[in-house]
């Protein structure tokens, strides 16, 4: 018996003990690590604290506007978008604020941007890459967020010229969520952000008065009837009209003169035939045809976008045209065959040729300038 | 008095007059349709305005409903048990709060006394009846009531049920409510209006004593009135003016800001008993409807000149070139027969009317009979090459 109740060596129990601590510890090491790695994913999560939607109250402040090239539709400008939502999970208490918040610039609000939860915004109608981005994230103790984007790129926006010279036009921005459809994420626009929604005091653009920031909710359709939260911020200006006037109306304007030459260069003689000859003030209305052709060539290779719609400007051509048909079928008619005199007697032509002398550039200037004031109503 | 002149004096007159009376006309009637336009948007507007506001206070009244019959709120409330009736609502109106717009929830015991504000838990005790009507009516009817009423802490649309107990019997009340400015901002996002809304100062300093002096500064005043939320503040200052906000029916007009005009609806706001507290204020894009009235009256204007001048054209001419200058040739030529000359023949009557031809062709018969008159060599050549 003594015999049987020998010693048992100290290592193969050293070994069990150690093999059953290692057993029991490697579930609370794989436990700590995924609640380790749950707690990131959970910040990156949707922040579903205050219920779905997830609301992201935005505005959007013109810094700088560089430039505005009406003919191309694009524009560039130095923007501030603020988005600013609540993350109940980033709640903190008031002690750890400076200042009532905790505030990260540049890269090290890069690196706390990645840390957590952010609405994935595209400036839908930006043009590249943008010059300059910088971010700025506000950390409020209640869970709230505040991101400021600071952006300077080249926008892509509608111009419609059909009321040119007196046309006004939107600086628009337009940003949409992607990934979260409207069920998960919305926008919303408080009246602080239409305050904060303006174009800075110091902005001038040349040519141009600028006027009221107006933001519109809307939604962009995706597949399977999945819609997508928009925000359209478009800064309204006016053309100042009579900066064009020089370049554009004055040269139109003379040229519509060239076809009342045909009968101001003319006078009936006492036998009832014209002293000019049809032949010359023909060679009038042919030079003023290719004149009026140089201008439309040039107004259509300097402003494409004038030259492809219905406007004040088209409009001024295709009278300058008409006027000069109209110009070359009296010469033909009137100087050359003496039609109104062969049906009706030289009376009738002589005081229908008075009566065009001031009918016509009556009527052809009071239809340009009617042009004009339609555009301007 | 002659003819000449007389005459398309005459016509013209009457052509310009027939005119310019049609483009009045049609003028007129094409303002009277951009009129009728704008009219049928502010009674929309107004429409718009009126069954929101309802709504709101629907809302605010079926909120309170489903609070104040759970159970164990009946209970808590019974019992006058404040701390309990916190416990049990202040999850469920914190909800309410961030994602539904509510702003109050207060309960009342009998008759009207502040039993427990759920969004201000430290102040309670006082009696409301001096200026709060509706907590009165519904305690003393026992009966649901809503409406908008100014309160210590503001403005709000509320909608306030009684409170019984698990037996039936009246415990005393229950509210909640709705603030104007996410309202406000709801109707902007559904309807593109911008809005404003504009509550008399002296009877929002002597009830809204909990309320923040921001709200009370020049910015705000317009008038006697403060301008208690507005959807765009730089556009409803150009648009409303301490001289339009006065009113005390539905106003509307029409007023450009930065070149831009913009229709704009101003009505009287009623608080729940009936007395004017302020305004609301609506305003719309008008700057189509106008344009286009614009645009028809230049349209208007050419067309109307260009028929003139066509038609004095038509006058002159036909007077002039085929009647008048005929005339003045024939009337010399027989002046100069008169006086023995005649010498001057009427060439060219082909292209005369039948009329003057007939007289063309009288004188030339006359001038041939003349004795002793001045002949043309020509014709005396030809005459007597004839006689030869």
């Amino acid at each position: 018996m003594k015999r049987s109740r020998q010693r048992m060596h100290p290592r193969p129990v050293f070994w069990a003990l150690a093999a059953v601590f290692s057993l029991l510890c490697l579930p609370a090491c794989v436990w700590a690590a995924e609640a380790g790695g749950a707690t990131e994913s959970t910040l990156l999560g949707i922040p579903r604290g205050k219920g779905l939607p997830v609301n992201v109250r935005a505005g959007l402040a013109f810094v700088q506007l560089l430039s505005f090239d009406d003919i191309n539709g694009t524009f560039e400008a130095t923007t501030d978008l603020r988005l600013t939502w609540t993350d109940p999970r980033l709640r903190y208490p008031v002690a750890e604020a400076l200042n009532g918040t905790k505030e990260y610039r540049g890269s090290a609000a890069e690196e706390e941007l990645a840390k957590i939860w952010m609405p994935t915004i595209h400036f839908v109608n930006r043009q590249g890459d943008p010059s300059f981005f910088e971010r700025r994230l506000r950390h409020y103790p209640d869970g709230r967020v505040e991101v400021m984007t600071r952006t300077t790129a080249v926008f892509k926006t509608s111009v419609d010229v059909m009321r040119f010279p007196f046309d006004r036009q939107g600086l628009v921005v337009k940003i949409a969520v992607r990934e979260n459809t409207l069920d998960v994420v919305t926008f919303s626009c408080s009246p602080e952000d239409v305050d904060f929604s303006r174009a800075a005091k110091a902005i001038e653009l040349e040519g141009w008065e600028l006027g009221f920031v107006n933001l519109r909710q809307h939604s962009i359709a995706g597949w399977n009837g999945d819609r997508y939260a928009s925000l359209e911020v478009s800064l309204n200006v006016k053309r100042q009209a009579f900066s064009t006037f020089a370049t554009i109306f004055v040269p139109l304007f003379a040229s519509l003169l060239i076809p009342f030459l045909a009968v101001w260069m003319n006078k009936v003689q006492e036998d009832g035939t014209f002293e000019v000859d049809a032949f010359e003030l023909a060679n009038f209305i042919i030079g003023g045809l290719f004149a009026v052709i140089a201008l439309s060539f040039t107004i259509s290779s300097g402003y494409p976008a004038i030259a492809a719609s219905d406007n004040t400007v088209t409009r001024l051509i295709g009278l300058n045209y008409m006027s000069l048909t109209f110009a070359l079928l009296l010469v033909i008619f009137l100087y050359r065959y003496n039609l109104l005199k062969q049906w009706f007697g030289a009376c009738f032509q002589e005081q229908a040729f008075l009566f065009l002398t001031w009918a016509f550039p009556l009527i052809a200037i009071c239809t340009g300038v009617s042009f004009l004031l339609a555009a301007a109503a | 008095m002659k003819f000449k002149y007389s005459a398309p004096t005459v016509l013209i007159l009457m052509v310009v007059f027939s005119i310019a009376t049609q483009a009045l006309v049609s003028n007129r009637i094409s303002s009277h349709m951009t009129a009728s336009s704008e009219a049928g948007q502010f009674a929309m507007m107004s429409q718009i305005l009126q069954s929101e506001l309802t709504m709101a206070q629907t809302r605010a009244a079926a909120g309170a409903e489903i609070i104040a019959a759970i159970p164990t709120v009946k209970e808590a409330f019974a019992a006058r048990n404040r701390e309990q009736l916190l416990e049990i609502t202040k999850a469920a109106y914190r909800i309410q709060q961030e994602k539904y717009g509510f702003s109050q929830a207060q309960f009342h015991a009998l008759p009207s006394i502040s039993f427990l504000r759920v969004h201000n838990p430290a102040k309670f005790g006082e009696d409301l009846a001096s200026y709060r009507p509706m907590i009165v009516d519904v305690n003393r009817n026992i009966a649901l009531r809503k409406g908008i009423e100014i309160t210590t802490s503001g403005i709000g649309i509320f909608g306030t049920v009684p409170m019984t107990d698990a037996v039936g019997s009246h415990t005393g009340s229950f509210e909640m409510a709705f603030e104007f400015g996410p309202l406000l901002d709801s109707i902007k996002t559904a309807y593109g209006l911008e809005l404003a809304v504009y509550i008399d100062e002296k009877m929002l300093r002597e009830t809204a004593t909990s309320l923040k002096g921001d709200v009370f500064n020049e910015q705000n005043r317009v008038g006697s009135f403060v301008k208690f939320h507005s959807t765009h503040s730089d556009l409803l200052r150009s648009l409303v003016t301490a001289a339009e906000v006065n009113v005390i029916e539905d106003v509307p007009y029409v007023r450009e800001a930065q070149g831009v005009s913009y229709g704009v609806l101003l009505q009287p706001l009623y608080n729940y008993a009936h007395k004017q507290i302020g305004v609301i204020a609506a305003a719309r894009n008008f700057s189509a409807t106008r344009s286009s009235a614009g645009q028809a009256i230049v349209w208007q204007g050419l067309l109307a000149l260009m028929c003139a001048v066509i038609l004095i054209g038509a006058i002159l001419i036909v007077l002039r070139g085929m009647l008048l200058q005929p005339l003045s040739q024939l009337s010399g030529r027989f002046d100069a027969l008169v006086g023995g000359d005649a010498s001057q023949a009427m060439e060219e009557t082909d292209g005369l009317c039948d009329e003057m031809q007939h007289l063309a062709q009288c004188y030339e018969s006359l001038r041939k009979l003349m004795p002793g008159a001045k002949v043309e060599k020509s014709e005396k050549d030809g005459k007597d090459g004839a006689e030869s």
